[in-house]
């Protein structure tokens, strides 16, 4: 009905969430490893409401072409008065935790080191093996396993698989030792080459292990996920793959890691993740946006959803340009939205701008704030009306206030607590920001 | 969005001659007079007061201008209840095969030639339409900002007016054709009033519309605003106007008794929407609405024109009268 109120779209409201209930969550991931961030969001969307559908164990392969080292001989008569050793035969190493053989007759360990999970060498190969299973499986931060020999021609190289105990995010990286003798050998022995990982191209390569979760939002014109995982191979960044319950694409969006703490405002139905501590770096990834808005469903939207990444929602509210990849859904699966601005109209939430760059204030110079839509393009067809974006809904828990503020600042809105993620700063267009309610700040 | 709804409901007057100044003239007051306006006579014509449910108040002058040009006019002048601030006097040609209509009630009013905005009307495409009065002042929105608390000044004066332009180069802006004024406009705030020029821009009375950050490049169409299936959202009327040349435009107010579409819509065009009393939800009628504003003469491009706006004012209810007191339904 056109003389119907547009309302704020309230995801905690039952009147507008249809029963899909959740919480409104704002949280600052503190740990900036790629596993940090992984966890960090996850948890996150959990509290919120999102629920988990899926997953995979973090998992490798120790593929031991030479075998492990193991003694030789046992001296005689014994050494007395063994050298402690801070370092040994570096076998692999699991989120910075390095796995060491030692030859115990010969050397102590440094049992101080608590990077080092040292592993005595038995007197075969079998045994020293069967010591660095024992090891690494009864490890309580990690992992079940498995291993076997290779089959023919290979069937003298041992292949070890280890898995996470649990789905989800186990280790920030996994690197292998490489090819060493061993110390005090005479002749070089036990050296093992070829050890790779799940994921890696090939030896010597640091690899990233894999290990994520689905989590699902749900409404009733269907649902949105997003799996969650470290990456397999460098850079070793969280990854995280949109799939929608109309089908469409797969996209997979990053978030670079190492470069300062990230933050997640989020609900049942949406979440935004970004840096607050640089809210003007266009350096790679480092802000991604999800919404599976308040459905138009009086108005033809059937399905609607949006992801933008690069340069969106923090810089421009115009998800259309070569800097803020974005998929999106309008009546239809997921559809990558990428291109210049001149190509595909591209997928664009309402601003309730004025046609010129000013803000828009009452009388005593308080900005005016109106609901968040979104829209998004229908086909992609270029420079055509029938491209164009179509609203499909409104964003949650959103306003557009019709001024720019400082990033990342808060203020009350309606007696909502709101923070500003983002403000339009194109040239051509409305000044405007982009403010999202969350309850609490932890 | 938010309507607001007058005390008592506007009138549709369809059909009033324009063929002759006398005959024009005696339509347009009757149709004052029908809404419940007060007027005074003048030397050669009336000035009416017009004043909102909100007790704030303008006047307007509507008086036989004569023969300016070649065209015999009428000139309708919006103007400070104490005669000091005067706006533009906007022209409504009289001339043979011209028929007008009105939509007004106490606190504004619409005139426009019915079937033509800036399409080659009877005897030319000027002179055409004029729309103005007294806005709805809305309280300080839900939605903004709460911090600091910022006391809104009382509102003893504000009043506005926009019309087609005075010459032939009728693409030429009001809100017959578009959202954005150019030359035949005025507003008027707390003993402050400007209008009567083109630029500086940012002042120039307006509709907030909401135009799509994409601009409009010569091989891009400027997006519209519109659901999957075609529909406009529809939007408050505001009306925004700077308080001196060259200040940037503020939100003064709202159009009674209208709703702004968000896309080019037909001229006239007509919905008709059920209105339910939000407390009692019982169903107060059937309310038609008529489509004022349409650029008929062509595609002129976003930044002008009718490409993102329908004004929608209400013409008539059916079932049960009236509203009640005023309700802004937000």
């Amino acid at each position: 009905m056109p003389t119907e109120p547009i309302v704020f779209a309230d995801s905690q409201n039952a009147s507008h969430n249809d029963g899909y209930s959740g919480a409104r969550v704002r949280e600052q991931i503190l740990d900036t490893t790629q596993v940090g961030v992984a966890e960090g969001v996850s948890g996150a969307l959990v509290a919120a409401g999102w629920t988990q559908t899926g997953g995979t164990k973090a998992s490798f392969s120790l593929v031991l072409s030479n075998g492990v080292p193991w003694v030789w001989s046992i001296p005689d008569p014994p050494i007395e008065d063994k050298p402690t050793i801070n370092k040994g035969i570096h076998v692999c190493s699991m989120s910075g935790k390095q796995f060491h053989f030692y030859d115990s007759y010969r050397t102590t360990p440094n049992v101080g080191l608590d990077y080092i999970t040292w592993i005595q060498m038995g007197l075969t190969e079998a045994a020293s093996r069967g010591n660095l299973i024992t090891k690494i499986t009864n490890l309580t931060w990690s992992h079940l396993g498995s291993w076997q020999q290779e089959s023919w021609p290979y069937e003298n190289w041992w292949h070890l698989d280890f898995e996470a105990p649990v789905i989800g995010f186990a280790w920030n990286g996994t690197n292998i030792g490489g090819q060493k003798q061993v110390e005090g050998a005479a002749n070089a022995v036990g050296f093992f080459g070829f050890i790779w990982m799940v994921g890696s191209y090939g030896p010597g390569n640091d690899a990233c292990s894999g290990g994520g979760l689905i989590l699902r939002s749900t409404q009733a014109a269907g649902w949105l996920e997003v799996g969650i995982r470290p990456a397999e191979r460098w850079p070793c960044t969280p990854t995280f793959k949109f799939t929608a319950s109309t089908g469409g694409e797969h996209p997979e969006f990053t978030l670079n890691i190492g470069m300062g703490t990230y933050t997640i405002i989020a609900n049942q139905f949406q979440f935004f993740v970004f840096r607050e501590t640089d809210p003007y770096s266009l350096a790679g990834s480092q802000q991604l946006m999800a919404t599976f808005p308040m459905l138009a469903s009086d108005h033809g939207v059937t399905y609607g959803a949006v992801v933008a990444s690069g340069r969106s929602f923090r810089m421009t509210l115009e998800f259309a340009n070569v800097n803020a990849p974005c998929v999106a859904a309008a009546n239809s699966g997921l559809t990558r939205r990428l291109g210049e601005y001149d190509e595909y109209p591209g997928i664009s939430p309402l601003l309730y701008p004025i046609k010129y760059r000013h803000e828009l204030l009452m009388p005593n110079g308080a900005p005016l704030g109106e609901p968040a839509f979104i829209g998004a393009s229908m086909n992609g067809a270029p420079k055509t009306v029938d491209g164009q974006a179509r609203i499909v809904g409104q964003m949650w828990d959103a306003l557009i206030i019709h001024d720019h503020f400082p990033l990342d600042a808060r203020a009350l809105f309606g007696n909502r607590r709101m923070q500003c993620v983002g403000n339009e700063y194109s040239y051509w267009a409305a000044k405007v920001s982009l403010w999202v309610a969350y309850d609490a700040i932890t | 969005m938010g309507v607001a709804y007058s005390d008592v409901p506007p009138i549709f007057v369809p059909g009033i001659n324009g063929e002759t100044a006398a005959a024009l003239q005696a339509g347009i007051h009757a149709a004052m007079t029908a809404a419940g306006i007060d007027s005074e006579s003048t030397e050669d014509g009336y000035l009416y007061e017009l004043r909102s449910d909100q007790n704030i108040a303008c006047r307007v002058l509507i008086e036989d201008a004569g023969v300016v040009g070649g065209k015999g006019r009428l000139s309708v002048q919006f103007r400070s209840v104490d005669g000091v601030r005067l706006g533009v006097s906007h022209p409504i040609i009289y001339d043979t095969d011209r028929t007008y209509e009105m939509t007004l009630s106490r606190a504004q009013l619409f005139i426009a030639l019915t079937g033509y905005s800036s399409d080659e009307a009877p005897n030319g495409k000027w002179g055409l339409a004029v729309g103005g009065g007294v806005p709805f002042i809305p309280d300080l929105p839900l939605l903004c900002l709460q911090e600091p608390i910022q006391e809104q000044e009382e509102v003893t004066e504000a009043w506005w007016s926009s019309g087609s332009d005075n010459n032939v180069l009728a693409d030429g802006y009001g809100f017959r054709v578009s959202w954005l004024n150019k030359w035949m406009w005025d507003g008027c705030w707390n003993g402050s009033r400007v209008g009567g020029y083109a630029s500086p821009e940012p002042s120039i009375l307006r509709l907030a519309v909401l135009a799509r950050p994409l601009p409009d490049w010569a091989l891009v169409r400027a997006q519209q605003t519109q659901y999957v299936n075609g529909d406009p959202l529809y939007i408050e009327p505001f009306l925004v106007w700077g308080l001196t040349a060259g200040a940037i435009g503020r939100l003064r107010g709202q159009i009674w008794d209208a709703i702004l579409a968000t896309k080019d819509r037909p001229l006239e065009h007509e919905i008709i929407t059920e209105e339910f009393d939000p407390v009692s939800a019982l169903k107060y009628g059937d309310f038609t609405w008529r489509n004022w504003m349409h650029y008929q003469s062509g595609d002129i491009g976003a930044s002008r024109g009718s490409y993102y706006s329908g004004l929608y004012l209400l013409k008539s209810i059916s079932g049960q009268a009236g509203g009640g007191e005023s309700n802004y339904a937000y």
